[in-house]
């Protein structure tokens, strides 16, 4: 009597053509909590809420609508990123990562998407300035209507310079370079070092220039009120050069290695970005 | 005799073990820096620059005690402290190099200088302190000083940004500052193998060891007590038995 196993159908397995959802959001919640407990975040949040020093004047309110508010975050969102997306590198699990099914750039989506955790702190630190200078418009009147864009420009700006930070551990996988692009960052914002209004000035992805020197006009010109809405245009244009910037970034930094010409488009596409939003907005 | 021995071993090693990207990159970025922002002919931000390229040399040295083999390295005779004591006293001579070339490139006031160079050496002490007492310490405390010194700039700037010279405030202000971060760095730099004094009440330790010394052993533990002592047990249970002889 002999005994012939029957033919077993063996199916072979491919997680890697898989469609990345749920790891790359297991990832980003992962990502996403280390990076608002990081020390540096926290210290960066810290700095944003010292502007909650309101003087009966609106000040608060204008420093997070102008986006200066939220630099400090915006900074600390930059270095935690950069910290973070080198983490394997510090770890020296690199390698170890690589016998993973998943390719690289699931890990580096799952570090772009935890960015978005910081969306509602933002919304909660505009919230709160909104609520603590309200009463400014009855008594004063010299709280602006805030447009669309002035809204958005922080937490956008904060994204931008997280995107940022994973690209430069990325492109130079050192610690020092993420604190690097803060000191030049912020240095670049020194009068007189980049010309209003310039090339320059537009390239930063800081909005708090464009929107201090953008027109405004009056909510009601009708009323002596001090509702001042500013003008959208400049803004709308500067925004999208940020929301471009961002995708581009994000897109760089998944780019697998050696593939120089992935780079050298993607360098292209930002240079065509700027110009084009640049010339955009006049 | 023998601190002059470890000297000559360690400082090659030390050497190797330096970040030196990271010192380069530091002190690049604080060349470049000096050179934007102190375009200007009067000079007038000279300082400013000079605060910016003393940000990028703390991000330099902040890593320089980081030691990827200090779990290896603790058990050797130098202490922990004697070795990062020796690790600043080989970066000192560059970073002041640096700091004069850095200062002479500015033409920075002849009375603003002190208290430059007093910022700069408090910035670098407190990077250093908080990279030695912060696990990895070296990644987070550049970024840390940064931030908090460009917070400090938005929100202080009297104390942050522009020294006065006459005002005794600022002079103590961050003369404080680097005294703090000199003994935090001397506190967490003591050797973890050191002697901890007990934290038990004094007054029961001669009962315990009386109790100790009178302890009676049980009889079969005497018996292997007074064997050879480093033979194991079931060895000289086996030695003991006595094996039938075989009749003549």
């Amino acid at each position: 009597m002999s005994s012939v196993s029957p033919a077993v159908a063996i199916a072979a397995h491919r997680p890697a053509r898989e469609r990345p959802r749920r790891e790359v959001a297991a990832l980003a919640r992962i990502e996403g909590r280390r990076l608002l407990l990081h020390p540096v975040f926290l210290l960066g949040l810290a700095l944003s809420m010292l502007f909650f020093r309101d003087e009966g004047n609106g000040a608060t309110w204008e420093a997070f609508v102008d986006g200066f508010a939220y630099l400090p975050l915006a900074c600390g969102t930059l270095v935690a990123a950069n910290l973070g997306a080198l983490r394997s590198r510090r770890d020296r699990t690199d390698e170890l990562y690589e016998s993973m099914p998943r390719p690289r750039s699931s890990r580096v989506a799952g570090q772009l998407l935890g960015l978005l955790w910081t969306l509602p702190i933002a919304g909660a630190l505009m919230a709160a300035a909104r609520i603590d200078n309200s009463f400014v418009v009855d008594n004063l009147g010299v709280l602006h209507a805030p447009s669309p864009g002035q809204l958005v420009q922080g937490p956008l700006m904060i994204i931008t310079f997280g995107a940022i930070g994973i690209l430069l551990a990325r492109i130079a996988p050192s610690p020092i370079v993420g604190a690097v692009a803060v000191v030049a960052l912020i240095a670049a914002r020194l009068p007189g070092l980049i010309p209003a209004g310039s090339i320059g000035a537009w390239l930063v992805p800081i909005a708090t220039d464009v929107f201090q020197y953008a027109p405004s006009t009056p909510c009601d010109p009708g009323t002596s009120s001090g509702c001042h809405r500013v003008a959208t245009s400049a803004i709308a244009w500067h925004l999208s050069y940020f929301f471009g910037l961002t995708l581009l970034a994000a897109a760089a930094a998944m780019i697998p290695r050696r593939r120089p010409l992935g780079f050298a488009a993607v360098a292209a596409l930002a240079v065509a970005l700027a110009a084009a939003t640049r010339l955009a907005a006049g | 005799m023998m601190c002059r021995r470890q000297c000559v071993l360690l400082v090659p090693s030390l050497l190797r073990a330096l970040p030196r990207v990271q010192l380069a990159v530091g002190a690049s970025c604080a060349f470049g820096l000096v050179w934007l922002l102190s375009a200007e002919p009067d000079g007038a931000r000279a300082v400013v620059a000079l605060q910016y390229a003393a940000l990028a040399l703390s991000l330099g040295v902040a890593s320089i005690l980081e030691d990827d083999a200090a779990d290896t390295v603790a058990a050797v005779p130098p202490s922990l402290l004697f070795r990062r004591v020796l690790t600043i006293a080989i970066v000192v001579p560059a970073f002041v190099v640096t700091w004069a070339a850095l200062m002479s490139l500015s033409a920075v006031a002849t009375s603003s200088a002190p208290a430059i160079t007093l910022q700069v050496g408090t910035l670098v002490l407190v990077t250093i302190a908080l990279g030695a007492a912060l696990t990895r310490g070296g990644a987070i405390s550049g970024p840390l000083v940064v931030i908090a010194f460009l917070g400090a700039d938005a929100f202080a700037p009297d104390w942050a940004l522009a020294p006065d010279l006459g005002d005794w405030r600022w002079d103590a202000i961050w003369a404080g500052l680097g005294a703090g971060a000199l003994l935090a760095l001397l506190v967490v730099s003591r050797d973890p193998a050191r002697r901890v004094p007990r934290l038990q009440a004094p007054s029961r330790e001669p009962q315990r060891e009386e109790n100790d010394r009178n302890r009676v052993a049980p009889r079969s533990s005497r018996r292997l007590l007074r064997s050879r002592p480093c033979r194991n047990p079931a060895t000289v249970r086996a030695d003991n038995l006595t094996m039938p002889q075989e009749p003549a």
